[in-house]
């Protein structure tokens, strides 16, 4: 096992502790939640201008939040959309956010949008384009940028780097930082036969702001396929990667739930929020 | 001002009486809007209640027995204790000792399959929404018939009004005199005398009161932030429905709605608050398709 100096203090120094991916939908739940030290806001649901009254009361109680974008295309060859990268920074501006966060991914080409996020070749051309991006986005940003590597149900044949190595090389040219989904390694990892405590170990561990964790299934019509569908609860394996990704940083990183869809009881969810934070080294809340 | 000539009606001008009923009429009506309003305020002769745990109360001081019944349904349903298809609603089980009145009636008289929208005339469903009623206007925040009808009275000033205004309009025809103005004058304040004389808020102001500020605090429940009922719970979703009508139920739960046929826009809940989503899909990046964020 390799263990790398502890990242998370010194990329975000706001963001510590344990988080959730706030929704309209249990905005309730997450005003309740003691303790919550930063939360994460679809980006693309907000009018900075107007933010919702939950994240704005998030934000008078002192909870960091961090505006995560969706639909940038930062791997897309189409140019950036100037009014999506404009509206992500005036997100962060008006939600004082140490840090933006997107995804290493595409929407679409050719002016069609998918509507998913989709997997980028792992090409040197491919990888020209996206730090292009990154670093346009970075220029209008007043905050810094973590990059978010997603789940995927292939690999492009043409592919030059390994996962790991293509983001530490996009990391290293555009001074970005990452944001590791545990559940994004785990699916990947198990979807391709491949031990995910070895795909963790050759991530850029150093250059963690945050990390989130979600949970997922195998889908009936689907065996054998772990969907990271944001919507079941945490397995253990992934929490047991959690713990993992603890030890190789030999610290507790900010950890943030995502949840969209199927929610159980709040208590139910509250035991899984402190599931995580204990899993993490992190204190618990008190209820 | 025009002088008085010696056709002229009552020995003034048209003009000037048209000024002056105007002005008397202006008068009346808001004299008359203060009383209904006085009349509608009570005073706090009442401690206001906490209404929190009382969800079928809070509908039925919203949007009254309908709503009441739309709220009772939401909890039974969430908690698994009535099934719903096509606005038939069946008992599948037994209220636990939370329930409250109009959920054990609902209970009792969906054993057989029977429509929602004639739940509200059944006797013991019918019962139970009577002793609502009659807790809101002890409490002070629903008026009572009596109430209502002294409110309704004050319509009768702006009858007076329009029957000085109506033995003008004979005075001048009889005279032979031009009468269109006072025609058109006569019939806003005889419309408003109606209105006033039919009509008169089911809620006193506290009870109006209390529901903004119950909707302020529980706006987490708000249709537009569409709440998941299975997170929050059975009292949540009553809540939800009771503060914000059955749009709340659509927002939330369509096929539940569906399922009790609700209209979409029945409730009088709307919280008044702006939705600062921008796109309703977007709340998430994950759910069940997974977009692999």
């Amino acid at each position: 096992m390799r263990r790398v100096t502890v990242p998370s203090a010194g990329a975000v120094p706001e963001l510590a502790g344990v988080g959730v991916g706030w929704r309209p939908e249990i905005s309730g739940w997450v005003a309740d939640r003691p303790g919550l030290r930063f939360g994460e806001v679809i980006a693309e649901s907000i009018a900075p201008a107007v933010p919702p009254r939950g994240v704005v009361e998030l934000r008078e109680r002192g909870v960091e939040v961090v505006p995560h974008g969706i639909r940038l295309s930062l791997g897309g060859t189409d140019p950036l959309d100037p009014g999506k990268v404009t509206h992500l920074a005036a997100c962060a501006a008006a939600l004082g956010s140490p840090v933006v966060s997107e995804h290493v991914a595409f929407c679409g080409a050719g002016g069609l949008t998918a509507g998913h996020l989709l997997p980028l070749p792992r090409t040197r051309a491919a990888l020209d384009v996206l730090a292009a991006n990154v670093r346009r986005l970075q220029a209008e940003l007043d905050v810094p940028v973590a990059l978010e590597p997603i789940a995927s149900f292939l690999d492009w044949p043409e592919d030059e780097f390994t996962e790991a190595d293509f983001l530490t090389e996009l990391l290293e040219r555009t001074g970005a930082l990452l944001l590791l989904d545990v559940a994004n390694v785990y699916a990947n990892a198990v979807n391709r036969g491949r031990d995910p405590r070895t795909a963790l170990d050759r991530m850029p561990l150093s250059r963690i702001a945050y990390v989130h964790i979600a949970g997922g299934a195998e889908h009936p019509d689907d065996p054998g396929i772990y969907h990271d569908t944001h919507a079941d609860p945490v397995p253990e394996p992934v929490f047991a990667l959690l713990g993992e990704l603890v030890d190789r940083i030999g610290g507790a990183p900010p950890v943030m739930l995502e949840r969209d869809g199927r929610y159980p009881p709040a208590e139910v969810l509250s035991a899984e929020l402190d599931r995580i934070a204990e899993t993490a080294g992190l204190a618990t809340p008190a209820r | 001002m025009a002088l008085a000539a010696a056709g002229d009606t009552w020995g003034i001008d048209g003009t000037t009486f048209l000024l002056g009923y105007g002005v008397l009429a202006v008068g009346v009506f808001i004299a008359s809007v203060r009383a209904r309003r006085a009349l509608a305020d009570p005073g706090q002769k009442h401690v206001v209640p906490d209404l929190t745990g009382r969800h079928n109360d809070v509908a039925y001081l919203n949007g009254g027995a309908d709503l009441a019944v739309c709220s009772a349904l939401a909890r039974m349903r969430v908690q698994g204790l009535v099934a719903a298809h096509k606005g038939t609603i069946t008992a599948t089980g037994r209220p636990g000792p939370d329930s409250d009145e109009l959920e054990r009636a609902i209970a009792f008289a969906t054993a057989s399959p029977t429509p929602r929208a004639r739940l509200t005339w059944l006797r013991p469903v019918r019962t139970a929404l009577d002793g609502i009623d009659r807790r809101l206007v002890a409490e002070g925040l629903l008026l009572s018939p009596e109430q209502r009808h002294r409110i309704r009275l004050v319509g009768l000033w702006m009858t007076a009004v329009a029957g000085f205004g109506l033995l003008r309009l004979l005075a001048g025809i009889a005279d032979a005199r031009p009468v269109g103005f006072l025609v058109v004058a006569l019939l806003i304040v005889a419309v408003v005398a109606a209105v006033q004389l039919l009509q008169a808020p089911r809620r006193t102001r506290t009870g109006d009161r209390v529901l903004a500020t119950m909707r302020e605090q529980l706006d987490r429940y708000a249709p537009h932030n569409r709440p998941d009922w299975a997170l929050y719970g059975a009292q949540a979703a009553a809540l939800g429905v009771g503060l914000f009508g059955a749009q709340a139920l659509w927002a939330s739960d369509p096929a539940m709605a569906d399922a009790l046929a609700l209209q979409r826009l029945s409730g009088s809940g709307s919280s008044g608050s702006g939705d600062s989503s921008w796109s309703g899909g977007d709340s998430g990046c994950g759910s069940s398709s997974g977009c692999g964020g």
